[in-house]
């Protein structure tokens, strides 16, 4: 009788224990917690690596993976996330207590190759080997072959007549194949593209452009903000007003911005000078949510047409 | 007799999976975040509604597939290779090295040659054979070089019994057993793995795809549906084991 007491009480505890490791623990001492991925996300915010406070908070900056972005998100311990657009709408639409208060990466995607081509029909009966599955990538490609009449399929293989997509998890796999020639056409992001010295074939932000009629890129990132300090319109405008300041400082400070994302804990920008021009490909600028909200839209409706799953926001999705 | 064998195979098991329902919605009320740990109501829901796309059998069917591929090219090359290694001491020492790189190379080191040489649908499948063999052959040689087959195959060395019968009555009686014991582990773990390798590969007909989908829409509950058919998935390949364990035992190949 005693055995089955102790068995029991030793099984509660268990359970007890566990259980307990389920309650977050999260920073209560004030500070503004921002969550970046790495990668061009995080040259949306570059300067406020440099900034010790903002609103009166003291700001601290943590560059991580994308899955953990959006955990952060999920759980509340992120105030202010960096995160693709898709994301935040897909996290809204879930209830999360976050609104979209500007976009602030306009694109960064180029198709590159060994075989020169004159036009995406060319690329027929061949394999683009491309990043982002599931992502701005695959969506913005499909919409711009859809756009040009061109028809695709998901193949590892050449299909006749179609472009064949093959996706990876990232760039470092696909750049070893394509510079030793086992692969011609591959969609790189910046600054994938000029670290690995491949030959660009096209610029996928006009062909945006040319499917959709609508300028300035596709707002594939932006900041997603706690709706609770979205109340105090002053932390607004000086987020947004710091926001905007982060694509001079990135100008002025090209040739050491890549040092100081190493150096807050960035393993994507080693081995990376940005120059002007690098910069300019990156198209990092802020621009209110509100404001470019048919931009935004028009992207997702590129999603919602490849990812069924995808559901556009409702409008209080776009901050003030 | 029946009654106890009812109990324990069935009874017991139920008591079980409940007594799992109920810690995992304890846990989701207690912390009280359903986007991030789903209830059970949520997660049973999010579970039928899979059933209802013809996707979704494709995509375990071909999971399933791969898995088996994968276990059944491990014990292919595990099973010849221990008892080459069993016959051979010069084999053995020669091969150590192999098996010992097999069993440690972290998967991100051959990746990029993997992504190279097979399409992703293959992926997965060599994903898991380089975790499930070096297990196989582990265990296939533990059991040949156990004291009593040793015992049993230097007596046969003694009568000069030919090579074939000292694999048919020294080697058999004990690698089948331990084959099919090994199975329960390494099944389970070929989906698993499986898994794990559609999701690198970005395999487009599989489970790892679908989930990986799941995550990335934040459809968690969904998420933990396919998490649940993959546990599933595992269960069948056991129930599979013990169907062979049946047939050998019938055949009397297995003790």
């Amino acid at each position: 009788m005693s055995k089955k007491i102790f068995s029991i009480a030793v099984c509660a505890l268990t359970i007890i224990v566990f259980s307990s490791a389920l309650f977050a623990c999260s920073a209560a001492d004030g500070s503004l917690q921002i969550y970046v991925p790495d990668g061009a996300p995080a040259l949306t915010v570059a300067n406020l690596f440099t900034a010790n406070k903002l609103s009166g908070k003291d700001v601290k900056i943590t560059i991580t993976t994308g899955a953990d972005v959006q955990a952060k998100i999920l759980n509340g311990e992120a105030d202010v996330a960096v995160c693709p657009t898709n994301m935040a709408a897909a996290l809204y639409n879930k209830g999360v207590d976050y609104s979209l208060v500007s976009a602030n990466l306009f694109g960064l995607l180029y198709l590159v190759g060994n075989k020169p081509v004159q036009s995406l029909d060319e690329l027929a009966g061949s394999v683009v080997h491309s990043i982002g599955k599931n992502n701005t990538p695959e969506f913005v490609f499909k919409k711009i072959l859809t756009a040009q009449g061109i028809d695709y399929v998901d193949s590892d293989t050449p299909v006749q007549g179609k472009v064949a997509l093959r996706y990876y998890g990232a760039g470092g796999e696909i750049i070893p194949r394509l510079k030793s020639g086992d692969i011609s056409y591959a969609i790189l992001g910046e600054p994938a593209v000029t670290k690995a010295d491949v030959t660009e074939l096209f610029d996928l932000q006009d062909l945006w452009q040319t499917a959709t009629n609508l300028d300035g890129g596709y707002p594939q990132a932006g900041v997603f903000v706690k709706n609770s300090l979205l109340k105090d319109g002053k932390f607004t405008d000086n987020l947004l007003s710091a926001l905007r300041d982060n694509t001079q400082f990135i100008a002025d400070n090209a040739d050491s911005v890549a040092e100081l994302l190493v150096e807050n804990g960035s393993n994507d920008f080693n081995g990376i000078t940005f120059t002007e021009s690098l910069i300019n490909r990156c198209n990092i600028r802020c621009v209110k949510a509100s404001d470019c909200k048919t931009q935004i839209e028009a992207y997702f409706n590129a999603i919602a047409t490849a990812n069924l799953s995808f559901k556009l926001p409702a409008d209080g999705f776009y901050g003030r | 007799m029946k009654t106890k064998r009812l109990f324990y195979n069935l009874i017991c098991p139920l008591i079980g999976v409940a007594a799992i329902a109920g810690v995992w919605a304890a846990a989701s009320a207690i912390y009280n975040k359903p986007l991030i740990l789903p209830g059970v109501a949520d997660i049973t829901v999010a579970f039928v509604k899979l059933f209802g796309s013809g996707k979704f059998y494709l995509d375990v069917a071909a999971t399933f597939a791969r898995s088996i591929i994968c276990f059944v090219l491990s014990y292919l090359f595990a099973l010849p290779l221990a008892l080459a290694s069993a016959f051979s001491k010069t084999f053995a020492s020669v091969f150590k090295p192999f098996a010992e790189v097999l069993r440690s190379v972290p998967m991100i080191a051959v990746i990029l040659v993997a992504l190279a040489v097979f399409n992703s649908s293959v992926l997965p499948v060599v994903v898991g054979f380089l975790m499930v063999f070096p297990l196989a052959y582990s265990a296939f040689y533990n059991a040949l070089t156990n004291a009593d087959v040793v015992l049993s195959v230097e007596t046969c060395r003694l009568f000069k019994a030919r090579r074939r019968d000292i694999v048919r009555y020294a080697y058999m009686p004990v690698l089948l057993p331990s084959g099919v014991l090994q199975a329960q582990s390494l099944l389970p773990l070929s989906v698993k793995v499986a898994v794990s390798g559609e999701v690198l590969a970005y395999t487009r007909r599989g489970l790892g795809l679908a989930m990986q989908s799941a995550q990335i829409n934040v459809e968690i509950d969904k998420l933990a549906a396919y998490a649940l058919i993959a546990v599933l998935l595992s269960y069948a390949c056991l129930g599979l084991v013990k169907l062979l364990e049946l047939i050998l035992r019938r055949c009397r190949l297995c003790r």
